[in-house]
Parts: structure tokens; sequence; C-alpha cells
């Protein structure tokens, strides 16, 4: 296990965090890189790093120095239906031309509400590499479906094309998004590691296929970890700790909801059919017709919509709780039926006022997710270094992932 | 000058300096830790504004100076001269006015997008289907209403060859790229009714075959079931009840993604809530027949008027015969249809 050390120099209060065991022991001044001071090495200030531990105690409190860190979302939903309206109303004018400065505006926008530490995040994408990026992923797209067109024939290499494009394509998004994010002028980073992508989101499905989903969890598992560990903020990657069992754990529950409620489904239409008065005569059995429709229809709703959140949920947490960077770690306390019942009333809303209430949807999940996740520290967030070798990133994977809908979500 | 406190980020460590900014003229100065940093004003970025969120300086050398003082931020885009286009985006998105004309103007273009959009393009997508499809879509309507609605016929042949003449003396008249055909059926719960499924097969009841004792009017009622088929208004109204089928048929060519939404299409053939222009349409079909024929108009609206009657009649019947239709109830506007076909010459 790796311990991590923060030196800092005393003359102008630069930091570097450096594993501990890559500093030698003979070792005892070091020369600051920002101010040139030669500065004394003192043991280290630091207890080690935390054993890595998939279940989180529940009250992340203060303890022995270590800071919990909450997240905060700022944003007013009226402000945001502002924003909001204008860019639709522009991005239909324009047949989806502004839709990249509207992308950059929207992010803009959550990104500047969402608080860490006294601080805000930033975007910074520049719309016009967005916009180039579009133009590229329109394209792709027309000759996506140009190619079906033409010859039905051609639909397979195209469909192929696309599959082999993926891991490619996702690759690029996550370096573009999290290239242009960044907390106290540290961007985060992504590195390109392409095989292990191919792995994640070509081999491992198509594996988890052949194996009839018996592989799926393990799948959801390494991509997780993909995620996480390509990740970076500044020069500090972030680590990943969560196992491979908790991931068949989080699944083995969701299936017992399934049967569960599937079986509610089933008991009701039995009673329905048993109890339904004066059905001596078989031909009034298409009387019942609807009434079991309907029952179907709402039972099925309820079925999709319970499996999907509790997913949703549990799969956030566990990936969140087992995501650490430097000497910290994140904790993620959503809960199930929070969750439900904040989709359960946007859908609601939306549906009432025909997607009107989509921007007050948007602002209170990001509220409730910012409201339930922590970063439990050592101290304040005052070492972290930047990536010296960030580069540049074109935005042509992160429009392809948008307009193809491969898009990975990892936000809740 | 305008000085104030801000939070200053060298961009190489997350280490945050209380720093105060200071714009005089054309400098931008910003003191922390006892060290100065000084900028012309035009290498200094400030973030684009959003909403309320707090904004930042930007300097060439990957500094950065988070702000937290309005009245800072709004004298430094002063003195920055001229409006940007993002700083007018801004001013729309927090102005009520432009926010509410955003909102009229997004609700009436989504309105006319759904108006005259989705026909035009539901038109087009219809008549790019392969004759395939429109097989096999005919060949399943007529399944399920086989099978929940109507019976077996039960008219003499000799009365359907009758008729099955004149269906061929009409077909005569319209375009041959439908393999037409005609089928006889028991309307029971339809009535007296004819239906015009996608692929050119057109049921009629024989109640209306019966109610019809004019050969004219069944002519006039055939040719506007082939106009109906002619005109692809049984794809393009089934198309149109799905306004995204038709942007997702539109958009990626994919004209078979709509077997997904064709499952209704036995329900709205029954239900025929066909909008007025096709009705309309068809009409004008049967008329334009009938002229070409140098036949008149008027069987044909004593027939709509006859199942008008009808329908007056039995809608006024005791509840437990409540859902009695025919051809009318399912076609609206019979007085001024009736009016259209009489005032042709």
């Amino acid at each position: 296990m790796t311990t991590y050390r923060t030196i800092t120099c005393p003359q102008c209060r630069f930091a570097k965090t450096v594993p501990a065991d890559t500093i030698p022991a003979a070792v005892t001044s070091v020369t600051c890189p920002q101010c040139g001071t030669s500065f004394a090495l003192e043991e280290p200030a630091l207890p080690p790093a935390p054993p890595p531990s998939p279940s989180l105690p529940a009250d992340h409190g203060h303890k022995e120095g270590r800071h919990t860190l909450n997240f905060h979302f700022s944003g007013a939903a009226r402000e945001y239906f502002g924003i909001w309206i204008v860019n639709t109303v522009l991005k239909i004018v324009t047949f989806g031309i502004y839709s990249a400065w509207a992308k950059v505006r929207k992010r803009r926008w959550f990104y500047g509400n969402t608080w860490l530490d006294g601080h805000a995040f930033e975007y910074l994408a520049d719309p016009k590499a967005l916009f180039k990026g579009w133009l590229i992923g329109v394209g792709a797209l027309m000759l996506y479906s140009a190619a079906g067109k033409i010859d039905p024939l051609l639909a397979i290499p195209a469909g192929l094309a696309l599959f082999l494009a993926i891991p490619w394509v996702i690759v690029r998004s996550r370096m573009f998004n999290n290239r242009n994010s960044s907390h106290r002028n540290i961007r985060f980073g992504f590195r390109a590691n392409y095989r292990e992508a191919y792995t994640v989101y070509a081999w491992l499905p198509l594996l988890s296929l052949l194996s009839l989903g018996l592989l799926y969890p393990y799948t959801v598992y390494r991509q997780r970890k993909f995620h996480v560990e390509q990740s970076s903020f500044g020069s500090a990657p972030l680590r990943f700790d969560a196992k491979a069992r908790d991931y068949y754990r989080v699944y083995a529950g969701a299936s017992l909801w399934f049967v569960l409620i599937l079986g509610i489904i089933g008991v009701a239409a039995t009673l329905l059919l048993q109890g339904a008065p004066g059905l001596k005569n078989p031909r009034d059995l298409h009387l019942l017709l609807g009434p079991m429709l309907v029952l179907l229809y709402i039972g099925m709703l309820m079925l999709s919509v319970v499996f999907t959140v509790y997913l949703k949920v549990r799969l956030a947490n566990l990936t969140w709780n087992g995501t650490c960077l430097g000497s910290g770690r994140f904790a993620s306390s959503l809960r199930i039926q929070d969750l439900l019942w904040l989709y359960i009333s946007n859908l609601v809303a939306i549906a009432l006022t025909l997607g009107l209430m989509i921007p007050w949807a948007a602002v209170r999940l990001a509220r409730y997710r910012c409201a339930h996740l922590v970063f439990i520290h050592e101290g304040p967030l005052d070492n972290f270094l930047a990536d010296a070798q960030g580069k540049k990133v074109g935005a042509a994977g992160e429009e392809l992932a948008d307009l193809f809908d491969v898009g990975v979500e990892i936000g809740l | 000058m305008k000085t104030t406190s801000a939070d200053y980020f060298d961009g190489r460590s997350s280490l945050r300096h209380s720093s105060t900014v200071t714009l005089d003229g054309n400098q931008v100065r910003i003191c922390f830790d006892g060290q100065e940093l000084q900028y012309d004003r035009d290498q200094v970025r400030l973030s684009e504004a959003v909403g309320s969120i707090s904004r930042s300086l930007h300097f060439p050398d990957g500094g950065v100076c988070e702000l937290h003082d309005n009245g800072f931020t709004a004298c430094f885009e002063q003195k920055a001269g001229g409006s940007s286009l993002s700083g007018r985006l801004h001013r729309l998105e927090i102005s009520p006015a432009s926010v509410v004309a955003s909102l009229v103007l997004c609700i009436m273009l989504v309105g006319g997008f759904i108006q005259y959009g989705v026909p035009w393009l539901a038109k087009r997508a219809a008549f790019a289907l392969p004759p395939v499809m429109e097989e096999r879509l005919d060949r399943e309507s007529l399944e399920l209403l086989d099978r929940f609605l109507v019976k077996p016929s039960t008219l003499p042949p000799e009365k359907r060859h009758a008729v099955m003449r004149l269906f061929k003396q009409v077909q005569s008249g319209f375009p041959t790229d439908f393999p037409y055909r005609l089928e006889f059926r028991h309307g029971a719960k339809l009535g007296a009714n004819a239906l015009a499924l996608p692929g050119g097969t057109i049921m009629l009841t024989d109640e209306l075959v019966e109610l019809a004792d004019n050969d004219q009017a069944l002519m006039a009622v055939l040719a506007h079931e082939l106009t109906h088929i002619r005109n692809r208004h049984a794809l393009r109204g089934l198309l149109q009840s799905s306004a995204s089928a038709v942007i997702l048929a539109s958009v990626t060519g994919d004209i078979t993604s709509i077997t997904a939404i064709a499952a209704t299409l036995p329900a709205m053939l029954a239900e025929a809530r066909y909008s007025r222009d096709f009705e309309r349409e068809a009409d004008d079909g049967a008329i334009q027949w009938l002229h070409s024929q140098h036949l008149p108009t008027k069987p044909y609206a004593e027939l709509l008027a006859k199942l008008q009657a009808q329908l007056t009649v039995k809608s006024g019947a005791p509840p437990e015969k409540e859902g009695v239709r025919n051809y009318l109830s399912t076609h609206p506007d019979t007085a001024e249809r009736i009016r259209r076909i009489i005032r042709t010459p």
C-alpha cells in the first residue's frame, strides 16, 4: 500500500504530494522547485493513508484531523429556466448549430454552482472546439444512416464500425470533458488507455453476452474502475478500491426486487380475475381486458422505475465510496426512497407541463446529488499539483458520443 | 481605479492565496503573500457570465483569480468596451421579457411543427415506404380486425359479384401502384362502414352495401376509399400520431422503425381518427372520379345523409346499445361534407 507525503516549502508555501517510498531514507533536506529555498525535510506529518475499506462508516464527521468537505449546489431553478429556454429556442432556430454554445453555457452554469470547500468548479471548454466536433459528429451520423439507405447490406459494416468506434469515442469524450473541468484552477485529466477501453467496452460486453449476463456485473465493475482510475485531478490520479463482488451484490439485490414486484403484479392479476363478480359467462371476459391492461401497464412502469433507481443509487454509492484521491476519499449517501420520489415527481411534473419543468427537475436532482456527496480529506485541498503534460483535446469524441448516444453516464 | 479581494490560484498547485486585485487604467495588479503580479488588461480574460455564477480572471501565465465582487466585474467589462456575444446571451437569459418571449416562441415553434411539420414529414415518409412493408401492415391489420371486430360476410354471392364489378370499374380510374383488393365483412360492431388499409385492401361491411341501394353511391364510397389508399392516408395518419416516429424516420431514413407503433394501426382504422383534411381529400377524389365518369354526386350525398340519420336514431337508443358506430361516426362533419358534395356541379 502506498502512503503519501506532502512536502511544503516554508518560504513560498509551494506544496507537493509524493508517494512516501520514493523519498530515499538518507535525504534530510530538499530544494523547493518554485523559489529555490533549501529546507530541512521533517518527519512525515501525515498519518498513512487509510486502509481501503469498501464499507464506509455511516458518520463521516470530524475525526482525528480528518475534514469532511461537503459538496453543495447553489443554483436556483428559476435562473436556469431562463438559460434553458433561451438556449432551446436558439438551438431550434439554428437547426442545432447553436448546440455547442448551449452545451457550454449549461455546463458552465452547473459547474459554477457546484461547490466544494468554498470554491466552485469551472467548465472551460471552448464552444468553437465543440462546434467543430459537432460538425464531425453530424457528418458521421449522416454517413452512417446513408450507408443503410444506399444498400441494406452496407448497414452491417457500418454497425460494426460503430461498435468498434465506441471505446475510442468514450475515451476521447472523457478526455475532453475532464481536461475542461477545473477546481481551484487545477484541471482534471483522463489518461488515454485505449487497450483497456477496448477490453471494458467491447470485449467484456461480448463475453458477458456469451455468458448469458453472468459476467455483466463484472463488466460494470471494470467499466467504473476504468473511469475512476484513468481520471486524475491535476497530477494526482484517482484510485479505486471497490470490489467486483460488491457489484454482484448490487445486481443480486436488484434481481430480488424485480422478482418481488413481478410477483405482486401476478398476485394482483389473479385476485382481479377471481374476485370479479358475475363472471359466469366466459364471453364477458373481455370486459376485464381494459383493467387488466391498465394494471399490467402500471405494474411494468413501476417495475422499470424501481429497478432503474435501485441500480442507479446503489451503483453510484458503490463507485463513489470506492474512489480515493490523494489522502482523501469520497463518500456518497444517496437513498433509494429519496431518488424514487425525485424521479417520479420529476416525471409527473415534466409530463404535466409538457417539458417546461425540465430545468426545475435537473436542478433538484443536482441539489440532491451534491447534498449527499462528501470528500473526506486531511486538511484543506491545498497540495494538489497541476499536470504539466496536459494537452488540448479535440471535441470530436465528445460530440460523437452525444450524437450517437454512446456517452457514459457517470454523473450520479 | 478599482480594488477588490479575491482568491488567487497560480495554476501550478491548488494552494489558495488570499489576494487583492486592482484594476488601474490599463493594468491589472494582483497582490498576494507579499508578491505582486501585473498584466495588461487586454491579456486578461474575464470568464463569461452565466446566471449568477461567480466569475474569474484568467491570466496569460495560467493563473486564475476567483472574484466575488459584481461591482468589480462590471467595471472590468465596462473597460473592455463593446458587448461580446456571451454578454448579449447572458442579458437575454436573465431578462424576464426575453425569457417570456423565448417561452412563447418555443411554444409556437413546437406547436407549428406538430401542426404543419409533422404532417409534411409523415407524407414524405409514407410515400417512401417500400411496398413490402405496406403489404405486411395491410395483412396484419386485416388479421387483427378479423379476430376482434368483424365477422365473415353474409351477403349472397350474386350481390358480392355485383359490387365487385362496380369495384373493378372504379379501380380502373386509379393508379396501378397498388394491388387493390375488396374484402366483404359483416360489420357487427363497426356497423355500416368502409375501411382503407395501407396496402390497397378495402374492407366493405355488409351493412353499408345493404344501406346503399344505389350503385352510384356505392361507387362513390369506393372511390373515396381508393383515394385514401392512393394518398397513403392510413400510413400518414399512423405516422402523424407519433411525432417522434416521424422525426426518427425522416432523420435516419429508417422507416422500418415505425413497426413499433404499427400495432396501433387497426385501432386507428376502426376509430378512423383521420384528420378532416384527409376526409376532404378523399371526398374530392370521389367527386373527381364521379365527374370523370359523368355521374351525379347526389346519390353519394344522399347516402351520407342516410347514414347520418341512422347514426342519430341509434345514438338516441337506450344506453346498453351504446357504442353504435357506422361510416359517419368515424368521419366527422357530415353536414359540411354533404354541402361540399352537392355544391360541386
